[in-house]
């Protein structure tokens, strides 16, 4: 029996099992470590064959499903910031839009896509040894907490420059105090980097919720959730007001598994340790990271690909 | 009643009879003139060539569908059928070393009057008995829709060469390209004639339209297009109402699209509490 299901606007056939296992996993990630999973499911559907753009808009659709499902299970638990993830998102929003911007620009300059991909290397490559080390450091406990002075007694320059910033704020639910600027400028940057990587974003703000504005792993998955939920019904009516290329059917099947693995990515949390969690997501860092690299390195089968949209 | 239908089977014995010795004139003018191309020798006998269906319709249980093309050739011909859609422009991405180490997009390029679909299937002797060279010089295959192509901006012969033979792999590797030598069967008709017949799959993800399907005839000296018909893929039932709605009013869809992911999302939230709060 086969188990197809015609997609309207990706204008192809896909097994529906397949789809269901493909949002599930990806669900369940996003529940577990906070990430929209974007960056996993985009090229996991172009894999099997779904049109570049009705992939990323699809996965967006779908994203809103996962994302408010993890919003959900992480709220009831008082696991979610909802004013630092309100300033993250403004700074994300705003960032997302430069970001637009400023990859028109580096396509004029030429060379774009090397830059864009070698940033992306780095960057994964970057942040996945950082949290690996770090957390595996805490783990074994020979690593002391960055908390901690250093050892002349005087604090990190990052440490003195946030001090010196205004307009301090106390933030109950992740117990830190600091300047509204510092979760805008962290949503622009975030914001920025996402849209020229063409990604959500989530697994960039994680690191940048837990190591620069210090807040606790926990409220860090439920709050860049809550955050990834408002950026991708933005995404998704957008897709489908200007370019038509949202596949509901995709995005219903895929966010049918994403929902249920969402719920049980969010148990999954609750019973890990932080420094767990941490190495965990540093690990599927690295391995995305890995898989591009070798993308850069080993020469493909076809010389030629479509362009976005064909 | 019973003459009527007598009579009928009359008409349409004598017009398959007409429209076989048509053909075959055809043919015979064509060499007797020395036509090369095909065009000034083409001759349309739409019901000698038969698709069955001739619609194809993608629902929301579609994966494709296998579609049988037969018609029938003057005896002592080779034949070829071509299913082939509309010929646009593809937008593509090149792929090549950067610095000598890193593979990566290294520019844009336009491969112009392309079709969207190219399914060609030939009779097992087409080869043999015309030789490679009459069949790489003919109108069908590669060879041919690379004729009519242009790639923009031009970067050489050899490299615009290079350039369509990667669209080919790739448009392959999509199914939506394919020569299947020896795809047509021939088997002798009654009237002398050659049945021939191919059967092709359009896969599910060939773009809704119409396509041309030509019967061609090939002798030692030239090719004749013997018949042509019309193929056409479209979207029925949901899969149809939903894709009208997604190109015609996106925002109210793309809204829906919103409010049942967060339905969802809340729903399976709201469950998944409620088991949670009885297992505990």
């Amino acid at each position: 029996m086969d188990l197809s299901i015609y997609l309207p606007v990706a204008e192809n056939a896909v097994s529906i099992p397949l789809l269901f296992g493909l949002g599930g996993l990806v669900g369940f990630l996003s529940g577990m470590f906070g990430v929209g999973g974007g960056f996993l499911m985009t090229p996991l559907l172009m894999m099997i064959g779904i049109p570049p753009t009705v992939a990323c808009a699809s996965d967006s659709n779908q994203i809103v499903a996962a994302s408010a499902s993890g919003t959900f299970a992480h709220a009831r638990a008082g696991m979610v910031d909802f004013k630092m993830g309100t300033l993250l998102l403004i700074g994300g929003l705003t960032g997302g839009s430069l970001g637009v911007f400023l990859i028109k620009l580096l396509r004029s300059v030429g060379q774009a896509d090397v830059l864009i991909h070698a940033a992306y290397v780095i960057m994964l490559g970057g942040v996945g040894s950082y949290m690996f080390y770090e957390s595996l450091g805490d783990l074994r406990g020979t690593r002391q907490s960055k908390l901690v002075p250093r050892p002349d007694g005087r604090p990190s320059i990052y440490a003195r420059i946030v001090r010196t910033l205004p307009w301090k704020v106390h933030f109950p639910r992740s117990n830190v105090t600091v300047s509204v600027i510092m979760p805008l400028l962290l949503g622009v940057m975030v914001g920025v980097l996402a849209a020229i990587m063409g990604v959500g974003g989530g697994f960039i703000m994680v690191p940048i919720m837990v190591y620069l504005l210090r807040m606790p792993m926990h409220v860090v998955v439920g709050t860049s959730l809550f955050q990834i939920l408002f950026t991708c019904i933005n995404v998704t009516v957008l897709q489908a007001a200007v370019n038509h290329t949202v596949d509901f059917v995709l995005a219903l099947i895929l966010l049918a598994g994403s929902v249920i693995g969402a719920q049980i990515g969010a148990r999954a949390s609750e019973r890990l340790k932080g420094n767990q969690l941490k190495i965990l997501l540093a690990v599927i860092v690295l391995v995305v990271c890995a898989k591009m690299l070798l993308g850069f390195l080993l020469p493909p089968d076809i010389l030629v690909g479509l362009k976005a949209g064909e | 009643m019973a003459a009527s239908s007598t009579l009928l089977r009359s008409v349409l014995r004598l017009r398959r009879a007409l429209a076989a010795s048509m053909a075959a004139v055809a043919i015979i003018i064509a060499s007797a003139a020395g036509a090369e191309e095909l065009d000034a020798a083409g001759t349309s006998l739409g019901p000698r060539l038969v698709v069955d269906p001739p619609m194809v319709t993608a629902r929301l249980f579609y994966h494709g569908k296998t579609v049988r093309v037969s018609g029938t050739a003057p005896a002592g011909h080779e034949v070829a059928i071509v299913i082939s859609g509309k010929e646009t422009p593809v937008d593509l991405k090149l792929k090549g070393k950067v610095g000598g180490l890193l593979w990566s997009n290294i520019g844009d390029v336009t491969i112009e009057n392309v079709p969207s679909l190219y399914l060609l299937a030939t009779s097992p002797g087409l080869r043999g008995s015309l030789g490679a060279h009459a069949v790489e010089s003919a109108s069908v295959g590669y060879r041919a829709v690379e004729s009519k192509c242009r790639v923009s901006p031009a970067r050489g012969a050899d490299e615009d060469h290079r350039i369509f033979g990667e669209f080919v792999k790739l448009k392959e590797k999509q199914k939506l390209y394919g020569v299947t030598e020896g795809g047509v069967a021939l088997t002798a008709g009654s009237s002398g004639d050659l049945d021939c017949a191919a059967d092709f799959f359009i896969p599910p993800d060939v773009p809704v339209g119409s396509f041309d399907v030509q019967l061609l005839a090939f002798d030692r000296h030239r090719e004749t297009v013997l018949a042509s018909a019309l193929l056409t893929v479209e979207k029925a039932g949901p899969a149809a109402t939903i894709s009208a709605m997604a190109r015609e009013r996106g925002l109210l869809y793309g809204v829906l699209s919103v409010i049942v992911a967060l339905l969802a999302g809340v729903l399976a939230g709201v469950v998944f509490g409620h088991r949670s709060k009885r297992g505990h």
